[in-house]
């Protein structure tokens, strides 16, 4: 690492120097490497080379420049050199750099804002078609897992229902949700317990990281909020969600409901006895900073 | 090197160059004793001295030092001419007199 930065630093100056007027060149690199040589650490003698090169830009500059005005001092015994505008000067020069790098370090912001500020769109879902026959299916309890929370986590457990099987057709999927049918009709007898599952989030529903308020990021604000949701047959929401838990922070009550109203059509509605219905339930955001 | 003429463009740092020089007007410099009492950059530090020495106010010359035998190059040493001791204490003056140009 030190002979690289020693090598590094000779080189510079070497270079530093060839650009320099040819009349100039030998001498100030025999002088700039001597001048180096008496520098103690790595680092000083790398800032020394980068300055070097510094100094062969300004006296190649100066090199170029023809023609001063003179000017005296009120004294009269002080005379100045002033410089002919050039548009290659070290001030313009360094006057264009700064410039370059402000546009630059605005447009990164500009380009990091619009980035995150957009919410990533969820994955469109494709229906795939099964076409190998069905098994018959015993169905074990009914266990729902939603995809983010474990806290959204309902565990159902229903006795056992027995299905029959199913003809040996393609089926695909994604079914559309079946119509809603008169009381009554459900089964053979009208006793029968109607199996009901209680609905929650589905998978494309928003993350609420995408929704998390950038002032209770900057406070560490953290905290689950729980609001009642009515929800139909399509996973919309029929009516403006209620808070009926506060995190403890307005921030983060404010962006359950607004994540709660930008899920409608995201929902998984309740079913009772596998067909959807509108129904309202709870549901349960919480909002916390990962590393 | 190069034509005298005599005029310097005036700055902080050269009156801080200067300034190391008259510390003791005899004394021959490299540019590293420089940055020693100065405090300034090389990218500076060398564009002033070879415009001090281009403007008369300056002479150099190697130091006459066999390499081999001191383990290190020879550096290139600035003294004040007669001319720069001249001119580099009118400077002064007219500053302490509070003429500003």
């Amino acid at each position: 690492m030190i002979q690289t930065n020693e090598a590094l630093s000779i080189a510079l100056v070497r270079r530093a120097a060839r650009t320099t007027p040819r009349s100039l060149s030998a001498r100030l690199e025999e002088e700039w490497l001597a001048d180096m040589h008496a520098r103690t650490s790595g680092l000083s003698r790398l800032r020394f080379a980068v300055g070097c090169y510094w100094a062969s830009v300004a006296i190649g500059l100066e090199h170029r420049t023809a023609g001063v005005a003179v000017a005296s001092t009120a004294a009269g015994n002080v005379p100045l050199i002033v410089e002919p505008p050039s548009f290659f000067s070290s001030r313009a020069v360094t006057f264009g750099l700064v410039l370059s790098l402000h546009a630059a370090v605005f447009a990164g912001l500009m380009m990091a804002r619009t980035q995150f500020s957009k919410p990533a769109e969820p994955p469109a879902l494709q229906p795939r078609v099964i076409d190998q026959p069905l098994p018959p299916v015993k169905s074990p309890p009914v266990e729902t897992r939603r995809s983010f929370f474990d806290k959204f986590t309902v565990i159902l457990k229903l006795p056992p229902v027995e299905l029959p099987p199913e003809p040996t057709v393609p089926k695909i999927v994604s079914d559309p949700p079946l119509p809603p049918q008169p009381p009554g009709t459900i089964g053979t007898s009208p006793l029968r317990d109607i199996v009901r599952v209680q609905g929650g989030v589905g998978p494309t529903f928003p993350h609420p990281g995408d929704y998390y308020p950038d002032a209770s990021r900057r406070a560490q604000e953290q905290g689950a909020a729980v609001l009642r949701v009515c929800v139909d047959a399509a996973g919309r929401l029929t009516a403006d969600p209620v808070g009926t838990e506060s995190s403890g922070s307005g921030r983060l009550d404010a962006a359950a409901i607004k994540l709660a109203r930008a899920g409608s059509g995201h929902y998984r509605p309740t079913t009772e006895d596998g067909r959807p219905v509108t129904a309202c339930y709870p549901i349960r955001i919480r909002f916390e900073l990962r590393n | 090197m190069g034509k005298t003429t005599g005029n310097v463009r005036m700055s902080l740092q050269t009156l801080r160059v200067l300034e190391s020089f008259l510390e003791n007007p005899l004394d021959q410099l490299s540019g590293a004793d420089v940055h020693q009492r100065c405090r300034i950059a090389s990218g500076t530090l060398y564009p002033i001295l070879l415009r001090l020495e281009s403007a008369g106010w300056l002479v150099s010359r190697w130091e006459s030092i066999d390499p081999s035998a001191a383990g290190r190059p020879r550096r290139r040493l600035y003294r004040l001419t007669s001319t720069g001791l001249k001119r580099a204490s009118e400077v002064f003056a007219s500053f302490n007199r509070g003429v500003l140009v």
